[in-house]
Parts: C-alpha cells; structure tokens; sequence
C-alpha cells in the first residue's frame, strides 16, 4: 500500500531482527487481528489484551511462516486461536461487555446496538462457516475491499463477493426474526 | 440466488447491523508502539537455528527415513497413555505447531491423542477444528464422549465435516485416541517444512527423497522430493461437498519424484512453493514426475 515495503519484504528485515520493520506490520494487520479477536471476545479491553500476545507470538514464530503472502491470515488465525483459548481460560460466557464502548456523543449518530442484539449477532457470526465469517469480518469491520481481500484470502474477489452476499443471507437466517433490524 | 443481495433492502439491514456492531476503531499507530515495547527483549529466536538447519539437512533428510520406518514398527506396539498435548483442541495457526527439527530423535515418542472440537453446523453436517494440517483424514472415526464415536467425512486444511449424529453439539470434544497415524502423517510433513495453506491446498504431502533414491533417479545433485500422499479431495466451502485435489485432478501419484512444477525444477519445499505460485493464481498444475523410471507430463484438466 502506498509505497510502504510489502510483507515479503517487512519480514526478511524482521527476520534480521529490525524491530521498526515490525511495527509497519504491526500497523497494517492490527486491525485485522483487532477484527478477528472481537468477533470472539466482544469487550474492548480483553481484544486489546489479546491482539496484544498476537503480534508478540507472531514475533516469535514469524520464522515458520514460510509464505508471506498468508501473513495477514496467519495472524487473523492467531488472534481468533488467542481469543478463543483466552476464553476458555477465564470460563468466560462471551460477550460480557455491550455497554457502548465510546460515549455517545463520539459518534452522534450511530444508532446504538442493545446489548442483547450485538450478543445475538456475535453469537450468530459464530455459528457461520468460517470462510463467510472471515469474509464479513473483512468486509464490514476491518474495512478491506474485494481486492485486497483477495489478496489476503486468495481467493478471487468475485468469489468473496459470492461469500459476503451469502454470509449476509445466512445471517439473516439464523438471526431470531425479533432482532431483525 | 445470492446474487447482490448486499444491495437488496434486507441484506442492507443486516449489513447496518454489522456496522453498528463493529469495535471502535483502534489508533493503530499507539498501539503498534506498545506492542513494539512488549516485544520480547531477547532477539527473535529461530534464525539462528536457519544455518543449522540446512547444514543437517542432508543428514536429515536420510535419517528421515530411518526414523519413520522404526516409528512404524515402535508405534503400533503398546501406545502409552501418551502426553496429552493436545489438552486443548489443534491450535489452527497457519504454521505447524513445531516447524524446525525437534525431529523424533529427541525421545521415543508415545503419539498423543488428537483433540477436536465441535464448531459449527451447516445443512450438510458439523464442523470440528482439526483438518488435513492436523494429520486428519476422511474416513478417521473419533470418539466423542461415552464412547460414542463418528466418522470424519471430508476434510478441508484446517477444519473438517463428520457425520451427523444426535447427540453431537456446539462445543462437543472429539478425539482420535490412536494418533499415530495423523502423527505421522504431521511428521511427514514437518520434515519436508512448508506451509501447510500451500502444500495441503495442492492436496499432496511430499517427503525430501533419500538421496540414493534421487540419484539413482538420474538427479546428480541428489536433492529432490518425493509425493508420499496424495489427498483425494478437500473440503473448501462446508456448503458443498469436498472437491478433488489439485494434485488428484493433475493424476499425481504416491511414490513420484518430482522433477518439474509449472516448467520450475524443484529440488526442494521452497522451490516448490515458489514454482505453485503461478498454480495459486491459474488453478492449473503441470508436474513433471518420475515415476517408475519415465518421466511423465502431468496436467489439470
């Protein structure tokens, strides 16, 4: 993106040990871990503690990633692991936190969710095949388009299209029909 | 059917609801700080090893052999009660749990139990979180609780589908109580390295060939890979049914020696990874193999 170095590239000098190549990585897949560990864990504070250990394991392993190209869904697979055994850890029922993380006059006019509905939708999320979960995280949290989703997933961008119509229908199905919007 | 449906009014609906349920946006450049300054002091550990590594890789690679043969004789034995590694269900990383040689030499090696868990449902049957990468395979039954056991009908790289079954739920642990054979399978494929997204995507599993093996293959450097799987099919989508392997499809067989992928000599994982690129973007694999002493042009389709 925008002239920065590509992963390949970021990773060898990670691999030397350059620690600011890193911080360029981290930067450009915080939000995809960010994305990916809320999904299971629905509480700001727990997601920044999660995402946290992910880019410090990724660190750690990031020698046995052997095909750059996978970085941003390696470390989308680490922080969902991360989240999902800290979960199990402190025999948490997720979510705990649906209070409005930001006070509302942050963000005006966003209609605010109750804590019962985003419930309902995380819990739903998870019960979505996988690839059209990933999709829609990408899509609609970390904010990626098809192309780069592409990129990420390998897959090609009509094929994730395919994915997020089909992930929105099936949402829209296991939904109880009370918290439709 | 599903065509546009991010523009229709409901699935507009659904796609606000979404929105409204996203996090906050992070500042991303502060973190990333705090991050940086929780990164361990030491220096990221595992390039050291690299020089090593290749440095035994030759060793390695006819060892290799070696060891799994006396694995295969040590292991169908008396399996002990066997570490439980897998405490908690196969972590689904994108690389295998331990990718640089704490090859077997290390101890004899009772194989651990493969844990799974329950994930989802679809209409055509439930989810658990261990597939290929984990060492499972169609046709592995596991054994859930009271000893109640199902099928594994289809597996994808990281997850895989079972039979459907009424007293399966969200959540249930399957294990495989005899793990040798994925364990060997994991093995298998640790020795050769790569990443299990590009490898079991192409649906075979190669082992660096002995190098007698490769030289009498008329492969002077004595470096080359053999296929010692071919995995028929794989799950991509658990909406549908498991597809055939790219390495199926193109008619690869167990016991090949690889010459050429995609017009790319390989001699080793990372040239091969490499040379599947061009496959990753095309879906289409040619390999060239030898296989009972002819050279053969493999191709999808």
């Amino acid at each position: 993106v925008n002239g920065s170095p590509d992963d390949a590239t970021l990773v060898a000098r990670c691999l030397d040990g350059d620690r600011e190549a890193y911080g360029i990585l981290i930067e450009r897949y915080y939000r995809a871990a960010y994305s990916s560990a809320y999904a299971v864990l629905g509480h700001v504070g727990d997601t920044e503690e999660i995402v946290q250990e992910t880019f410090v394991q990724a660190w750690q392993k990031l020698d046995r990633l052997r095909d750059t190209t996978a970085l941003g869904g390696w470390i989308w697979r680490i922080a969902r692991d991360s989240a999902l055994k800290h979960i199990r850890k402190h025999k948490r029922v997720r979510p705990v936190e649906f209070l409005p993380e930001h006070e509302s006059d942050d963000v005006p006019d966003a209609p605010l969710l109750s804590a019962e509905a985003k419930g309902q939708l995380l819990e739903a999320l998870e019960h979505l095949p996988e690839d059209m979960r990933d999709a829609l995280l990408m899509k609609y949290w970390e904010g990626l388009d098809y192309d780069e989703m592409a990129t990420r997933t390998g897959a090609t961008p009509a094929a994730l299209y395919q994915r997020v119509c089909r992930g929105l229908k099936r949402l829209r199905e296991i939904l109880p029909e009370d918290d439709q919007p | 059917m599903n065509d546009n449906y991010d523009r229709t009014p409901e699935g507009k609906q659904v796609i606000a609801l979404l929105e409204q349920a996203a996090p906050p946006v992070p500042d991303v450049h502060a973190r990333a700080h705090e991050i940086l300054a929780a990164l361990p002091e030491a220096e990221r550990p595992g390039r050291r090893l690299a020089p090593l590594v290749s440095m035994y890789a030759g060793v390695a690679a006819a060892a290799a052999a070696l060891v799994l043969t006396v694995l295969i004789v040590v292991l169908p034995g008396e399996p002990e009660p066997g570490p439980h590694v897998a405490e908690q269900p196969p972590t689904l990383e994108h690389s295998p749990p331990d990718a640089r040689p704490s090859l077997p030499m290390a101890a004899p090696y009772a194989p651990p139990e493969l844990v799974t868990t329950v994930r989802s449902r679809s209409a055509e049957g439930w989810r658990v979180d261990a597939g290929l990468s984990h060492g499972l395979r169609a046709g592995d039954q596991l054994t859930g609780p009271e000893g109640r056991t199902v099928r594994v009908l289809a597996v994808g790289i990281f997850d895989a589908r079972v039979a459907d079954a009424d007293w399966l739920r969200l959540g249930t642990r399957l294990v495989l109580p005899d793990a040798s054979g994925p364990y060997l399978r994991v093995l298998a494929y640790r020795q050769a390295g790569g990443d299990p997204g590009s490898l079991f995507d192409l649906g075979a599993v190669f082992q660096p060939a002995s190098t007698l093996e490769a030289r009498a293959a008329g492969i002077s450097s004595g470096r080359a890979l053999g296929v010692i799987e071919v995995i028929p099919a794989i799950l991509r989508d658990h909406n549908s049914d498991a597809q055939p392997s790219l390495a199926a499809r193109a008619g690869l067989r167990r016991g090949d020696i690889v010459l050429e992928v995609n017009g790319h000599g390989v001699s080793d994982i990372a040239e091969l990874v490499e040379a599947l690129r061009w496959t990753r973007n095309s879906g289409i694999l040619q390999v060239t193999v030898l296989r009972e002493g002819q050279a053969l042009q493999l191709r999808t389709q």
